[in-house]
């Protein structure tokens, strides 16, 4: 099937109607209008070109000025385009951005302020508290599996009562204060590093310097540091 | 020695400017009819469908230099033809400020005017019927029913794909169809 078979058929399957006018040129032309038409058109083809640039003409223009620019005195080139625009920023701020700016920058640097305890004694008390109960825990739980069948010495129980009742606060005020400090005379290594590494620059007062010069405290507390898997 | 019947050796010959003229002689010679009816059946006009034609063919001249030979060289004719038919129609009504709808009527008085119209003949009421289709629609109707334009060359020169080319010539039938029965 030629193509023209194959059109009339699909023409025939859309619509009959239309496949059944006759096909033919309605519009006329005049005697000889194809004959002399490319001799016109020739013609025109060469009227048209006489004004012409070289091919490349306007692909390299651009190269060209540049280097017309380029070439020439470079100071008065350089400003040449700079010089002709007003130093002007596109962008805009907000009303008294400059005057109100050092005060929101220091606002922004102190923060909310924080509500710290400035007793003494109660860092003293908390940081004793947590270490005692913290050793005394250790030893109970290192001892509990073994001694269990043995029986547990009274210290460990008592702790065990402690820690279990969360009393150690209401036991810790029964506590002689002598008692306490000679405690802390004998094993104040942990808690004197602690201490200082605790405290921070509003909170270190001259009668704390002592817990700044501990040098053996804070020696002791770095080692610690530097075991501890924490800072490993 | 140029190959009339050989687009390829027309081409060759154009660009490497050994016979230029003549090879170009040819491809009007060769294509002139074909275009001119497609133009005419789009235009109505003969003036402007030689109008049409010459600038077809200026612009042939000066692109056929670099004509990448994608595709056929009757391919790339019928697309400069097309286009220019469109600008040709579309720079009438903005001179004249007229809408779509006064393009149709415009184009179709001028059918009504030619000395041979005969308002009874189908053939004559088919012309009226295609100034009726929208522009792209009557572009595919022609292409195909007049030119038996296969719709692999008609995606090439309408850059549409072939599914949207065979929907688009279907309505425009069906168009054409409905108009002849209600006249």
């Amino acid at each position: 099937m030629n193509q023209n078979e194959k059109i009339q058929e699909e023409l025939l399957i859309i619509s009959e109607v239309v496949a059944n006018i006759p096909k033919c040129n309605v519009f006329e032309v005049s005697e000889g209008y194809f004959s002399n038409a490319s001799a016109e058109i020739l013609i025109k083809c060469a009227d048209s070109s006489v004004f012409e640039t070289p091919e490349t003409y306007f692909e390299q223009l651009p190269e060209i000025i540049l280097d017309k620019i380029k070439n020439a005195d470079s100071a008065e080139n350089e400003n040449l385009i700079l010089s002709t625009q007003e130093k002007q920023h596109p962008y805009t701020i907000p009303n008294n951005y400059f005057e109100t700016l050092p005060d929101n920058i220091l606002q922004a640097v102190k923060g909310p302020a924080k509500v710290i305890s400035i007793s003494k004694n109660q860092i003293w008390i908390k940081l004793v508290a947590a270490v005692l109960v913290g050793l005394i825990g250790f030893v109970i739980i290192i001892n509990l599996p073994k001694k269990q069948d043995e029986g547990i010495s009274a210290i460990e129980k008592e702790a065990k009562k402690i820690i279990l009742n969360k009393s150690f606060e209401s036991e810790f005020e029964q506590i002689d204060e002598k008692e306490m400090a000679n405690y802390l005379e004998e094993n104040g290594h942990d808690v004197n590093a602690a201490l200082v590494a605790s405290l921070n620059e509003d909170e270190i007062s001259l009668d704390n310097d002592e817990l700044m010069y501990d040098e053996e405290a804070v020696d002791h507390y770095l080692t610690d540091l530097k075991t501890s898997p924490k800072f490993n | 020695m140029i190959n009339p019947n050989d687009d390829n050796d027309l081409v060759f010959q154009f660009k490497n400017d050994l016979n230029k003229e003549v090879a170009f002689t040819h491809i009007i010679k060769k294509y002139q009819e074909r275009l001119y009816w497609h133009i005419r059946r789009m235009v109505v006009e003969h003036e402007n469908a030689n109008d049409v034609l010459q600038n077809v063919f200026i612009k042939v001249w000066k692109g056929l230099i670099n004509f990448r030979e994608d595709s056929k060289l009757y391919t790339w004719l019928y697309k400069i033809a097309t286009n220019e038919c469109l600008t040709f129609i579309a720079s009438q009504n903005k001179r004249k400020s007229v809408s779509f709808s006064d393009e149709e009527s415009n184009l179709s008085n001028k059918i009504v005017a030619d000395q041979h119209f005969d308002a009874n003949k189908l053939e004559w009421k088919l012309q009226l019927a295609i100034q009726k289709l929208p522009e792209k629609q009557r572009v595919v109707f022609l292409l195909r029913y007049y030119d038996e334009m296969p719709y692999g060359e008609m995606s090439a020169v309408l850059e549409t794909s072939e599914g949207a080319l065979k929907a688009s010539y279907h309505h425009a039938v069906k168009k054409i169809e409905d108009f002849i029965l209600n006249h």
